[in-house]
């Protein structure tokens, strides 16, 4: 007798799903001596997939150990869980979801690979999980549950995770991190999957039910079923919508061509924009992907107009609730300098890149403010909402407040919905931000496009310097990954910027055309030059001392002057760990020494012919004053200076801080 | 472009490049390459915007010695 045929005719009773789950633990007495021995018999194939699935049968992993947990670990478990779950009311059924097993088993479940089956990356179910969803009543019990909709997800939980819990437990997350079927389509498509791959041959009569009952409750015509009696809601701008999942299938599950036809007509299901039903079913994309397996037809389709369907900007920016945009004043000077020369037919698209083109031509960014002179000298000013009324196209000093919102009040003067938002020095949103805190900008919604504005998203290239010569610009943000709305956003935005240069041209400012010129003979001759040869470390390095300490840097504001040098020098085949330039801020006391009088923005040049990191001895490190004298400096000296408050590193917004160098905790990192 | 607003030794590289392009067909890739080159270098403050690597690989096709690199690229800057 073969070892499948004796497996076979050993455990594959014809028994219900309930009846093998109630008979699992008495089986196990009365079944494990035997399969035991048959262990021990040299002849046996113990790695056969029929076999090791009757050792699940019987509650036992690969080894022939439990698969569970001792009792008292599930009542420590239970306990723990009642007492920090229960009481947030947020884990429904929590008692139903939950398999206690062995630190052993949660050693080899996660060992077993993850079944490619479907579309989704997010809810993927490993193949030892797949086998026992089908072999062990035990499991099966809680997949029952999770297709009837008892339990959210069939959850497992170690001994050593219950031994070690402290009340310290994340309630959002616990459910969703220890689960392991959350979605009984992908459990089907797994096991599907296996059963192409040849893993699942050999089924006894309860398993192939089982795969049944799975089956069932997840294919097209459950899908119908649930349909008839759920209407599908959503909210979607503003308007209730609800619809038949059943029309939503038809139109998806059409021919390819009939699809496609549709696709490209401005097809959808009655009563919805294409991007309504877009944004409609990646909101109910729970019930499309995970709870039911609807036919692959309609599931790539689905994917396919998703994509293809830009709707990003459903229910986004669809008001404007800024609380300082009746106290925001902009002076009659600089409201005409914005708008002058827009074109008299301009979209609101249009207008709003034209008013940020302008804004960046216009004004210039307050360099002392970042530097930390601001707090005590220029807060009252750049805090102050009122000031922005002072701001003119000669006073044109600003910081990210006052560009913010005098894009956003212009942008409310076209009809343009827009959010200010508020980041710490790190990026992360403050979320009680107001006026003069971290820094600031926005995101306004045209039409179908929602898009990021930040006109000094990196201070030393910033928008604000690009823009004065004709550079592109970063800070403009497309909220869509859809190629047809980023073509139309492009396509206004060049003509805008290529309108306004050439304005800038005709008037007598040749900065913006002659910038044009270089990048389109750069690019001619990029095209004619075979490749570009590397430039060493060291070579680099001492041209640039060179060019310092030979020429110096003709230039108002050196440390921009050399920001500007060093990044088109430095490029980022020198990454962080080997050549870096940070900004640092110096005070300059009155004759007294008792007073700051005024401040200078400085550079500290550090370089690594290795890495920073791992071997900080060979860092070698250059001071450049605002006269642009170098004077080499050692760390240690350098760590005095800062140490001392001497000179305060301007970090934040890309800056970095200097290589190798501790800094207190008070350092300075003003983004706005 | 006047002259006067770029460095001497810029004017230099950029009569040479345009004398150089003149040697080959307006078809040719060596005419592009050094009709791109005379045209960058007519412009004052122009390596300012470039990338190193690119600048070097200017002074190399106009001849300039490879030793006399930094100190060129110094003055251009």
């Amino acid at each position: 007798m073969s070892l499948r045929s004796f497996i076979k005719s050993k455990f594959a009773k014809e028994t219900s799903p309930a009846e093998a789950q109630d008979s699992a633990s008495e089986e196990q007495t009365n079944e494990w001596d035997s399969l035991a021995e048959l262990a021990q018999n040299p002849e046996a194939d113990t790695n056969s997939p029929s076999y090791q699935r009757r050792l699940r049968e019987k509650g036992l992993n690969s080894k022939g150990n439990s698969i569970f947990a001792d009792e008292h670990i599930v009542n420590m478990g239970m306990a723990d869980l009642e007492k920090y779950l229960v009481k947030e009311d947020k884990v429904p059924n929590w008692q139903e979801q939950y398999i206690f097993i062995s630190d052993e088993d949660f050693e080899e479940l996660h060992a077993s690979p993850v079944v490619e089956a479907g579309l989704m990356t997010d809810k993927k179910i490993n193949e030892e999980t797949a086998i026992r969803a089908i072999s062990n009543g035990v499991f099966f019990d809680k997949v029952q549950k999770l297709l009837d909709g008892e339990i959210p997800s069939v959850s497992q939980m170690t001994s050593r995770e219950v031994k070690t819990y402290d009340g310290t437990i994340d309630v959002d997350t616990v459910s969703v991190t220890h689960s392991c079927i959350d979605s009984p389509a992908q459990l089907m498509r797994s096991l599907d999957k296996l059963q192409q791959d040849g893993k699942l041959e050999d089924l006894t009569e309860t398993e192939v039910k089982r795969i049944q009952i799975i089956r069932e409750a997840t294919g097209p015509e459950a899908f119908r079923n649930y349909c008839e009696e759920n209407p599908l809601t959503d909210k979607l701008d503003g308007k209730d919508i609800q619809l038949n999942g059943n029309d939503i299938l038809a139109f998806f599950d059409q021919s390819d061509d009939d699809f496609l036809t549709a696709l490209n007509e401005k097809g959808s299901v009655e009563g919805v924009s294409q991007a309504e039903l877009a944004k409609f079913i990646e909101d109910h994309s729970d019930l499309f992907n995970d709870k039911f397996c609807l036919p692959d037809r309609a599931r790539e389709h689905m994917s396919e107009y998703c994509r293809v369907i830009n709707h990003d900007f459903i229910n986004k920016v669809m008001e404007t609730n800024e609380p300082l945009l009746e106290k925001t004043k902009i002076s009659p000077e600089l409201h005409s300098a914005l708008t002058e020369g827009m074109p008299e037919d301009a979209t609101n698209l249009d207008k709003a890149l034209f008013t940020y083109i302008k804004l960046c031509k216009l004004l210039s960014y307050d360099g002392r403010y970042m530097a930390g002179y601001g707090e005590e000298n220029l807060g009252a000013i750049h805090k102050d909402i009122s000031y922005i009324e002072q701001i003119t196209p000669e006073n044109n000093r600003a910081v990210c407040y006052e560009l913010t919102m005098i894009l956003g009040k212009m942008l409310n003067e076209y009809g343009i919905n827009f959010e200010v938002s508020y980041f710490d020095s790190t990026g992360h949103k403050l979320g009680n931000g107001e006026y003069g805190s971290g820094h600031a900008n926005l995101r306004f919604r045209c039409d179908d496009m929602i898009v990021g504005a930040d006109t000094v998203k990196e201070v030393y290239r910033s928008d604000l310097t690009a823009a004065k010569v004709g550079a592109p610009l970063s800070g403009l943000k497309l909220m869509t990954d859809n190629e047809e709305t980023r073509a139309r956003f492009d396509e206004s935005y060049q003509k805008m910027y290529d309108l306004i240069n050439q304005q800038e041209t005709e008037a007598g400012n040749p900065e913006a055309e002659k910038q044009r010129r270089i990048s389109e003979a750069l690019n001619e001759y990029a095209e004619s030059n075979g490749g570009f040869e590397k430039i060493s470390l060291q070579e680099k390095k001492q041209t640039l001392l060179n060019i310092l300490e030979q020429n110096g840097l003709k230039d108002l504001d050196v440390s921009v002057r050399l920001y500007q040098l060093f990044n088109s020098m430095f490029s980022k085949e020198y990454d962080m760990q080997q050549a870096n330039i940070s900004v640092v801020r110096r005070d300059i006391y009155d004759d007294e020494g008792e007073n700051v009088i005024d401040i200078a923005v400085e550079t500290v040049l550090s370089f690594n012919d290795t890495s920073f990191d791992a071997n900080p001895e060979n860092t070698e490190h250059f001071y450049v004053t605002n006269k642009s004298e170098v004077l080499k400096a050692e760390s240690g000296e350098l760590q005095e200076v800062f140490d001392g408050e001497q000179l305060t590193i301007v970090s934040g917004m890309h800056l970095r801080p200097v290589p190798n160098i501790n800094f207190p905790s008070s350092v300075n990192s003003r983004n706005a | 472009m006047n002259n006067q607003e770029i460095p001497q030794i810029q004017v230099e590289l950029r009569d040479k490049a345009q004398n150089l392009a003149k040697n080959y067909d307006e078809t040719s890739n060596e005419f592009k390459k050094y009709n791109a080159i005379a045209k960058i270098l007519n412009e004052s403050n122009c390596f300012s915007y470039i990338p190193m690597e690119r600048a070097y690989a200017m002074l190399r096709d106009l001849g300039v010695e490879e030793d006399k690199f930094g100190e060129v690229y110094g003055q251009l800057v």
